[in-house]
């Protein structure tokens, strides 16, 4: 009989996963064969009372947990060990959801300890931390519910806290998850470290930011360590000077005289280019014709046409040159023997300290661009007739606008070779008879008052783009944007990605401001006429077509990971199709 | 909450903090220079219903915080390698107690992470490959397979936790000795009736029966069933895929009937020639 009852149960179970098609329902009472709970209590019930044939039909209610077409069987290890142990701690259900909660917490932070521990290559870590997010989840969720009831039905002091740990625990493993990601990033991070484009650039390395310059004042660490030129290629190694200022006596083009700023994005001809601080003046190797020359910005690079030329092959940078300066007169060039370029000299000087006689000497005194003295800058006064010049005896005095590079009589001197602001000579005041030293007198540079961040923004955008063609879409025609997509400084291969961008967008802007017309009703001038027509679509291939080479070229290059493929794309195609619905436009009339 | 001792002027400066103020007042140095914020605060670590209390200054660093605290709370680790959590934070080294937003004599929670021993690695992989957790990568889990194994393993590796000194939840004795006993009915391989009912599993329909024996002579079956599921969409391989999952606390318990005891354990014996398939199908144990 146990033997029976046993087989019984067994055969009975057989008998009913034998059953197919329709003998699998228990529409008519039948025991049928169905993955649910009721089916296992009926071939029981039916074993248990020596049944030989399975008689007893399943109650309904319970969900089959088999597999049914276009989805899984259902998940039901784990859930049964879980429902056996509710079962099993029934009397004490609170404890039970408590213990699945804390179990749930316990899981995940076992799978971060997990995970720290071993260093997981990048697409198993992504998913791995995505693991444990996802149990935490849980595992907060189940704590949540259970927070208040904690607190009012268990009791008990050392239980109450029971919850607040679990929060912070949970706060800890979200912490340590987020630690790993942020470690991991900055490891990942320096596998693309940019390099640094200008000598006080801050290394990417450790998230440090490169911001313009002024634009987070006495905020930067110390300065990184000196860049290796090899490394960099250009920009700068360390004797190429940041600024340059061109003084000295001029007839005809005064506007070159002042100080020009390294341009860290442009070149010339393989040599850095310097540009005027205030005026489309640009400092640059003409290679054609072998001179440093102060060119407009649109022939920078292009062409020979320019200001000013300095020859000397001798010389690598304009300001290490003897050589004489020459000035167009506009028909010819005219040599300037005063005027000379010195680099990163500053652009004014404050003079302070105790004195006894030449009191009107103290101040702040500014470069003048206009002077030299002996081959040297020259600072004035702000207020005063006082300036700061190099004398025949070989030390800098402040003397009077009038002796000036005339003689050596002076007010105070500073017997030094190098810059005032750099020396550290103690300067002299005259008392009428005598030098007295004023040691406490010194001469420092001051920076000009700093721009604001939008400001420096610009000015860096300026020297970095200023010297492109304005492209002028806002208002031109399709034939002015031939004629400037036809410009030097905007061929592809001549040029670096910023010219490349430069025109892709300007197209584009081009065809999408004027794509509302595709569907106005007014016809265009060069719609009704047949010749302009043909003109026009002429015009709209070439057009088209400039813009496809420098797409293909920009595409080439490496600045191009930078934008998504996708939408280079979509703004080709878009653009392309804008051209032909305006072709299709003008060929229906 | 101020303890201004005669210096009433400064009870103005003071208004409206949270900290202690203690003044010696019998230093003749300017008074203002010898007042001193303190705060009390509490550290508790987690498993550890014996908290920390601490006066310290708010100037104080979360780090010298660290290094004052007794070995008995942080089992002899070294500062860098626990942390203190408070409310929703972990709080950083170099942050002074005087800069954080702390309450009236706050707790703090001292936690470090769980080691990763190899006890602990293991409870790790099985979280997944029991699918304990219905995580959102792969396709969803559909197991129906007699688990008990190693479901018994995972728990019990819990239940060692609540020993360790290091662990980080301890529930009383009796709650303690409950659970313990739940898993060793999970691991029991033949009907033995003491602690714990024997267990026989039939994931393939989504229950399990429970055999007991609440008197001599008359074993008790009942029947632990999954009823209720929540339906969840989730990512697979190609395209989105919906499953349904077993909600939890939501089983329900049905009485099959009695079996005589002596015939109980003769009756799941013998089923040693069971092929190893249908073992691993669930259908019975």
């Amino acid at each position: 009989m146990r033997y029976g009852r046993r087989s019984r149960a067994e055969k009975l179970l057989s008998q009913a996963q034998a059953r197919k098609g329709d003998k699998r329902s228990a529409a008519a009472n039948d025991q049928g064969n169905q993955k649910t709970p009721a089916m296992i209590k009926a071939v029981l019930i039916d074993a248990l009372s020596g049944c030989e044939d399975g008689t007893t039909a399943p109650r309904g209610g319970f969900t089959d947990v088999g597999l049914h077409t276009g989805g899984y069987e259902r998940n039901t290890s784990w859930a049964l060990i879980r429902a056996v142990l509710q079962a099993l701690l029934e009397e004490q259900s609170l404890f039970y959801r408590h213990a699945m909660a804390q179990l749930a917490l316990w899981l995940c932070e076992a799978s971060v300890a997990a995970l720290l521990a071993e260093n997981t290559a990048d697409a198993p870590y992504r998913q791995a931390i995505d693991k444990c997010m996802q149990m935490l989840s849980v595992a907060v969720q189940a704590g949540s519910r259970l927070a208040d009831e904690q607190i009012h039905i268990r009791g008990g002091d050392h239980l109450k806290d029971d919850m607040a740990a679990f929060e912070a625990r949970s706060v800890y493993v979200r912490w340590q998850l987020e630690q790993l990601v942020l470690r991991r990033a900055s490891e990942k991070a320096l596998e693309f470290e940019l390099p640094r484009l200008e000598k006080n650039d801050q290394p990417c390395r450790n998230i440090a930011l490169s911001p313009p310059p002024q634009t987070v004042p006495n905020t930067r660490p110390s300065l990184p360590d000196p860049i290796d030129p090899k490394m960099l290629g250009y920009p700068p190694p360390d004797d190429v000077p940041t600024s340059m200022s061109l003084c000295g006596e001029l007839k005809h083009k005064t506007t070159c005289l002042g100080t020009y700023l390294l341009a860290p994005q442009r070149t010339a001809h393989g040599k850095p280019v310097w540009k005027h601080a205030t005026e489309d003046r640009w400092i640059a190797w003409a290679s054609s014709v072998g001179k440093w020359e102060v060119q407009p910005g649109a022939n920078v690079g292009v062409n020979a046409a320019c200001y000013m030329t300095l020859q000397d092959t001798t010389a690598s940078l304009p300001h290490q040159s003897t050589a004489v300066w020459e000035e167009s007169d506009g028909k010819q060039l005219v040599k300037a023997p005063t005027c000379k370029c010195f680099g990163d000299v500053p652009t004014s000087m404050s003079l302070c300290g105790e004195l006894k006689h030449q009191t009107t000497c103290l101040g702040t005194y500014l470069l003048a661009p206009q002077r030299t003295a002996h081959g040297k800058p020259v600072w004035k006064h702000a207020t005063a007739d006082r300036w700061i010049a190099w004398t025949s005896t070989g030390n800098w005095l402040v003397q009077q606008g009038v002796d000036v590079g005339v003689n050596a009589l002076g007010f105070m001197k500073l017997e030094t070779a190098s810059l005032p602001h750099q020396s550290t000579a103690v300067w002299e005041e005259g008392d009428g008879k005598q030098w007295a030293k004023a040691p406490t007198c010194k001469c420092f540079f001051v920076p000009e008052h700093p721009p604001d961040g939008l400001v420096a923004a610009r000015a860096k955008a300026e020297a970095n783009l200023g010297w492109l063609p304005d492209p002028g879409v806002a208002t031109c025609i399709i034939v002015d944007l031939l004629s400037w997509l036809r410009d030097e400084r905007l061929k592809p291969d001549v040029r670096g990605v910023e010219a490349q961008l430069v025109a892709l967008e300007a197209v584009e802007h081009w065809f999408y401001q004027h794509a509302p017309k595709l569907m106005a009703s007014d016809t265009e001038s060069y719609e009704k006429d047949e010749a302009q027509s043909k003109q026009f679509v002429a015009t709209v291939e070439q057009v088209v077509d400039m813009y496809r080479y420098v797409a293909s070229a920009f595409q080439k290059s490496k600045a191009s990971a930078a934008l998504l493929t996708v939408e280079r794309k979509s703004r080709e195609v878009l653009v392309m199709w804008l051209a032909y619905c305006f072709c299709f436009k003008v060929s229906l009339h | 909450m101020y303890q201004i001792c005669k210096f009433q002027d400064f009870t103005g400066t003071l208004e409206g903090s949270h900290f202690d103020a203690t003044i010696d007042a019998t230093v003749s140095s300017p008074l203002r220079s010898r007042l001193t914020p303190t705060m009390r605060l509490e550290v508790k670590r987690v498993g550890c219903s014996k908290p920390h209390q601490l006066v310290l200054s708010i100037d104080t660093s979360v780090r010298q915080l660290k290094e004052q605290l007794p070995e008995t709370l942080t089992l002899g680790t070294a500062p860098n390698v626990f942390h203190l959590i408070y409310g929703g934070t972990v709080l950083c080294d170099d942050s002074r107690l005087g800069e954080l937003a702390l309450v009236d004599q706050p707790t703090l929670w001292l936690l470090r992470g769980l080691e990763a021993s190899s006890q602990i690695r293991k409870a790790a992989e099985l979280a997944v490959s029991l699918g304990v957790f219905p995580l959102g990568i792969g396709p969803p889990y559909s197991l129906q397979r007699n688990l008990s194994k190693d479901g018994a393993l995972l728990l019990r590796s819990f239940a060692d936790s609540f020993a360790s000194e290091a662990g980080h939840w301890r529930p009383s004795e009796s709650e303690t000795n409950s659970f313990r006993d739940v898993v060793g009915a999970l691991e029991s391989k033949g009907p033995a009736f003491q602690a714990a009912p024997h267990v026989t599993w039939f994931g393939a329909f989504g229950c399990a029966l429970l055999a007991n024996e609440p008197r001599a002579g008359a074993v008790h079956l009942t029947l632990v069933c999954l009823d209720q599921w929540a339906f969840r969409m989730h990512s697979g391989p190609e395209a989105r895929e919906h499953t349904a999952d077993a909600m939890s606390d939501s089983s329900s318990v049905d009485t099959v009937g009695q079996v005589p005891s002596a015939e109980y354990p003769e009756f799941l014996c013998v089923r040693g020639d069971r092929t190893r398939k249908q073992r691993d199908a669930g259908e019975l144990r």
